[in-house]
């Protein structure tokens, strides 16, 4: 994992040394993990998604952008809450997204 | 003929005579070794060291402003004398940016942080503990860093703290492997480090910080509500509980297997009932710090199961308990400890974060 100058310094303490001989592949293997426990199955169910502290130590071995973030939502349609988890960086460009379609809209 | 110059430097030459004997007399009254022992050699290695030394006495004495000049000169020093990529360097880093920290110096502090994980980067040669002494002080500096009544951006350095922490699990998970007995201490240090930053999400304005400041941007419009952040908090807590059971659990078995007697099954449930009851404890206190009474009340049930966890003592002001303990004896003295530094309170911005609790973490 390397280092660079425009990161901050907590960004850079993702970088630390203690991670970096396997921290990569932690990281990513941990991502896959995690985001396989996301998605649902054949079946149709979801199964188990990650707890929040395994979220907040996957968080802490990867970039900004890589980070996960799970909350409860309640989908359009329903009353029932249910748990989602998502990449910031498509949190991100979903809501650059819709900022543009409604910028388009409203132009 | 002789030119008018030419008189006047003949005129002159008893006066330069007089005036050669006197450099010569001070010459040889300044001998060289004198010179020598005078001169200060700024490349000897001993230097330094003892600018590494300076710098930490002044430190300790409060003299920010001395520590830094020495620490930075050491630096420099151990950087010729030793080499860019050397080991030496760390010592007086680590001091220069506790200096850096105290002073409210923060623009500087991020340029010593970038230079010291440049330089960690590429230091190859290191070992587990050396590893691990270094997360302990950054983890120290940035949980310091994060009370400073000067620091503009405190949840930023508070977020970097429990970074830190997590990554030396992961770290030593790769290292040791995830059962190991060593990732005890972290683990529940990480519980401390949640119930801090519970204690931040307290005040008004500051929740979602985990999120907001990672970067060197504030994110906003995706991040969790506070009661959402104080639930995942809450939830991370208990997490930390379970993986601190899996792990005694299994330790003690293995302890079982490697001794090879049948005759120690009575002493593996002995303890297997002491870590039960210690377990309820410290959930039962995790309920507590959240005003759940009936959970508490429930845990604290299972644990005094154990006549002799009746008298550990379960006041929230003496929550949470500065370590992991078994041992009921352990855990009544050490928790009893506490009642003198109830009032001992660590930051305005952490309110409830006894001075305790920050000791523990910092090792002392």
């Amino acid at each position: 994992m390397k280092i660079h100058s425009f990161m901050s310094p907590s960004e850079r303490l993702s970088s630390f040394s203690i991670l970096r001989f396997h921290g990569l592949n932690i990281a990513f293997s941990a991502g896959i993990l995690l985001f396989s426990a996301c998605t649902t199955n054949p079946a149709g169910y979801i199964r188990t998604l990650p707890t929040d502290a395994e979220v907040a130590q996957y968080n802490a071995s990867v970039e900004p952008e890589e980070r996960i973030v799970c909350r409860r939502e309640t989908p359009v349609g329903s009353n029932v809450p249910r748990r989602v988890c998502r990449y910031v960086r498509d949190i991100e460009d979903t809501s650059r997204f819709h900022r543009e379609q409604l910028k388009r809209v409203l132009r | 003929m002789q030119t008018p110059s030419r008189r006047q430097s003949e005129s002159r030459a008893p006066h330069r005579n007089r005036g050669a004997c006197w450099l010569l007399l001070a010459c040889t009254a300044l001998s060289p070794a004198a010179l020598l022992a005078e001169a200060p050699n700024h490349f000897n290695e001993a230097r330094a060291q003892e600018l590494l030394l300076a710098g930490q006495a002044a430190l300790e004495d409060g003299d920010l402003s001395l520590a830094q000049t020495n620490l930075d000169q050491a630096i420099q020093l151990f950087k010729i004398n030793e080499g860019l990529y050397s080991t030496e360097q760390l010592a007086p880093i680590e001091q220069l940016m506790w200096a850096q920290m105290r002073a409210g110096l923060w623009p500087q502090l991020d340029t010593s942080l970038g230079y010291y994980y440049w330089l960690l980067e590429r230091i190859e040669s290191t070992t587990l503990d050396a590893q691990l002494a270094i997360a302990k002080n950054m983890r120290g500096l940035y949980l310091e860093a994060a009370a400073h009544p000067n620091n503009p951006m405190p949840p930023r350095h508070l977020s970097a703290a429990m970074r830190t922490n997590w990554q030396t699990l992961s770290y030593i998970e790769a290292t040791l492997g995830a059962q190991h007995p060593a990732l005890l201490p972290w683990l529940y240090d990480g519980l401390l480090l949640q119930f801090i930053e519970s204690r931040l999400n307290e005040r008004q304005g500051l929740t979602n910080y985990q999120y907001k400041t990672n970067g060197s941007e504030f994110i906003s419009g995706w991040s969790l509500s506070r009661r959402e952040a104080k639930a995942a908090s809450h939830s991370i807590g208990l997490s930390l509980l379970d993986r601190i059971e899996t792990i005694s659990r299994a330790s003690i078995q293995a302890e079982r297997v490697q001794a090879g007697a049948q005759d120690t099954t009575a002493y593996e449930a002995a303890r297997l009932q002491q870590l039960n009851a210690a377990l309820a404890l410290y959930r039962g206190d995790w309920e507590r710090l959240i005003d759940n009474e009936n959970g508490a009340r429930a845990n604290y049930a299972e644990a005094d199961r154990l006549a002799a966890f009746h008298k550990v003592p379960r006041a929230p002001e003496l929550l949470p308990r500065a370590s992991f303990e078994t041992d009921p004896e352990i855990l009544a003295s050490e928790t009893k400890s506490g009642e003198t530094s109830v009032s001992q309170h660590w930051a305005a911005r952490f309110p409830g974060v006894t001075q305790r609790i920050i000791d523990a973490l910092m090792g002392y």
